[in-house]
């Protein structure tokens, strides 16, 4: 059908429009690299986590949205990178050292957040729910207190979701539970950590695209998780 | 001495997100002018709601209707929350008339952003997000912020619980403003600087298209600068819908062919519902807003 009007004498440009940046997803990895996952976990968490950005990398809409820091506890607590463009983060290896300072990780898990969030308000810049990934192979070897009280009340406010992960049978359930009121600790599947990655990055995309109210279907989580 | 009158044009678009998954445009507008009221409505309806597009309709023309019947009372009202409450219950009645209806109010969810003008006065509403601007003394200002909750996928519909808590009532003169622009978010993330809040300079050139062309002809050029330009940067639906206010001096009226009369006389415009136009045989349906897909 033919316009009834020139489409060129009436088309905006797009220097008569506004620019915003793109609404962004923070996630924050929270990561157990103690020395109980020496050997094939390391390794299939190290797989885990390269395509994981490797698959946010190939989606636009998730790359322009997704904003990943990621926090080891193994030793002592690593800072590997803070929030920023999946694309420009170099994919880390992670390799394993001493005990589980869990509760120390996840406070600066959500100390680099508060950070985060602060600056999308000073520079105008929309942002989805953040999220945490715990993943853990045994029990924290320091105080959780602090930690948990403080994912428990953002998750209460529904100011953050947690998703707190079990590698093998020595993972602490109950401790994963209390940094996560709502949402219970899921255990791995053997060493799934590649299934696990795949859902969260097709999660990170289905949220990337949603729309004000819209409630976000994530997959189904059979594939990693034990039911 | 010169004649000003108000012309009006609207359009939506299906965005990228529902076109890839066959989900029907979520967002309506609408336009009319009837006995010298000139009204601009648009609803987004929510993307989790099985039926927003639906809801989106029904409260955009209820409010047409409410606004015809009730500018004046309106307008005088003393106690706006009473007002808002009144409104919220008569568009809640409303959606429960959907044919089909399947006992979810929840369901038929979606924004609303109106402004209705009479002579000097207007009253003006906005529940949730998407933004109303306006064109005053040459500069473009935002009217009515989006109310979002604190993540950028939360807002408050028609169907919120205490939605008359976040339904902003304006009432006022019109003074010197010579537009009114209302638009969904999808339209925002194009014609509005979120961090400087500032509307974009094309909303200038879409006053001045509707100044100077057929208002029926300007609603598709909106149409196509939606598909070809604004759905561009977002995945969302796109919605506009537009008033510039025409000053003329009587001569140039008499002069003017018979579409640019039927712009001024308001008689390109019809009302939502059973309302005939006032003239069946000029009226033609420009401001209906059937969601293009």
């Amino acid at each position: 059908m033919s316009l009834p009007f020139s489409p060129e004498e009436f088309m905006i440009s797009k220097q008569e429009l506004e620019l915003n940046p793109s609404s962004r997803v923070p996630i924050c990895l929270v990561l157990d690299t103690s020395y109980s996952m020496n050997g094939e976990p390391i390794k299939e968490l190290n797989n885990g986590v390269k395509l994981f950005m490797e698959a946010i990398r190939r989606d636009d809409i998730a790359c322009a949205s997704a904003e990943l820091s990621l926090v080891t506890f193994g030793g002592e607590v690593k800072q590997l990178f803070d929030f920023g463009s999946i694309h420009r983060q170099t994919i880390p290896h992670l390799a394993v050292e001493g005990v589980t300072p869990m509760g120390a990780a996840v406070n600066h898990a959500l100390d680099l957040l508060e950070r985060r969030k602060s600056m999308y308000s000073d520079s105008g810049v929309d942002y989805f729910q953040p999220w945490i990934v715990i993943m853990t192979d045994g029990a924290p070897t320091d105080d959780i207190t602090i930690a948990a009280q403080r994912t428990s009340e953002l998750v209460s406010n529904k100011k953050l979701t947690v998703f707190p992960i079990g590698i093998g049978p020595h993972a602490d359930m109950t401790t994963l539970h209390q940094f996560s009121p709502k949402r219970r600790p899921l255990r791995l599947k053997g060493l799934r950590f590649v299934e696990f990655f795949e859902w969260l990055s097709k999660s990170v995309s289905a949220v990337s695209q949603s729309t004000p109210g819209e409630k976000v279907k994530t997959e189904a989580v059979d594939d990693w998780a034990e039911l | 001495m010169t004649i000003t009158h108000w012309k009006i044009a609207n359009a939506q678009t299906a965005g990228r997100g529902h076109l890839k998954s066959n989900i029907p445009c979520q967002d309506y507008t609408y336009s009319m002018q009837e006995n010298g009221l000139t009204i601009l409505l648009l609803a987004d309806g929510a993307g989790y709601a099985k039926h927003s597009h639906k809801g989106a309709e029904a409260v955009v023309k209820k409010t047409a209707s409410l606004l015809a019947d009730h500018f004046d009372e309106y307008f005088t009202a003393e106690d706006d929350d009473q007002l808002k409450r009144v409104i919220i219950r008569e568009l809640h009645e409303e959606i429960k008339m959907i044919e089909g209806f399947e006992g979810d109010i929840k369901q038929y969810a979606s924004t609303l952003l109106f402004i209705a003008i009479k002579g000097d006065q207007y009253v003006a509403g906005h529940i949730g997000d998407g933004l109303i601007g306006k064109e005053q003394d040459g500069e473009l200002k935002v009217f009515s912020f989006p109310e979002n909750g604190q993540f950028v996928n939360t807002t408050f519909f028609v169907t919120s619980e205490d939605a008359w808590k976040h339904f902003r009532l304006y009432k006022g003169l019109v003074g010197t403003a010579a537009g009114f622009v209302l638009m969904s978010d999808g339209t925002a993330e194009s014609l509005f600087n979120k961090k400087e809040e500032r509307l974009a300079p094309a909303i200038t050139r879409m006053f001045e298209w509707l100044r100077d062309h057929p208002s029926q002809k300007i609603s598709a050029v909106l149409a196509n600068n939606l598909d070809a330009v604004i759905k561009e940067q977002t995945h969302d639906d796109c919605s506009i819908a537009i008033a510039s206010l025409v000053t003329l001096d009587p001569e140039v009226l008499l002069a003017a062919d018979n579409e640019y009369l039927r712009d001024f006389m308001g008689t390109h415009s019809r009302l939502p519902d059973e309302r005939k136009p006032s003239n069946p045989e000029l009226g033609q349906e420009i401001a209906d807003g059937a969601p293009s897909e």
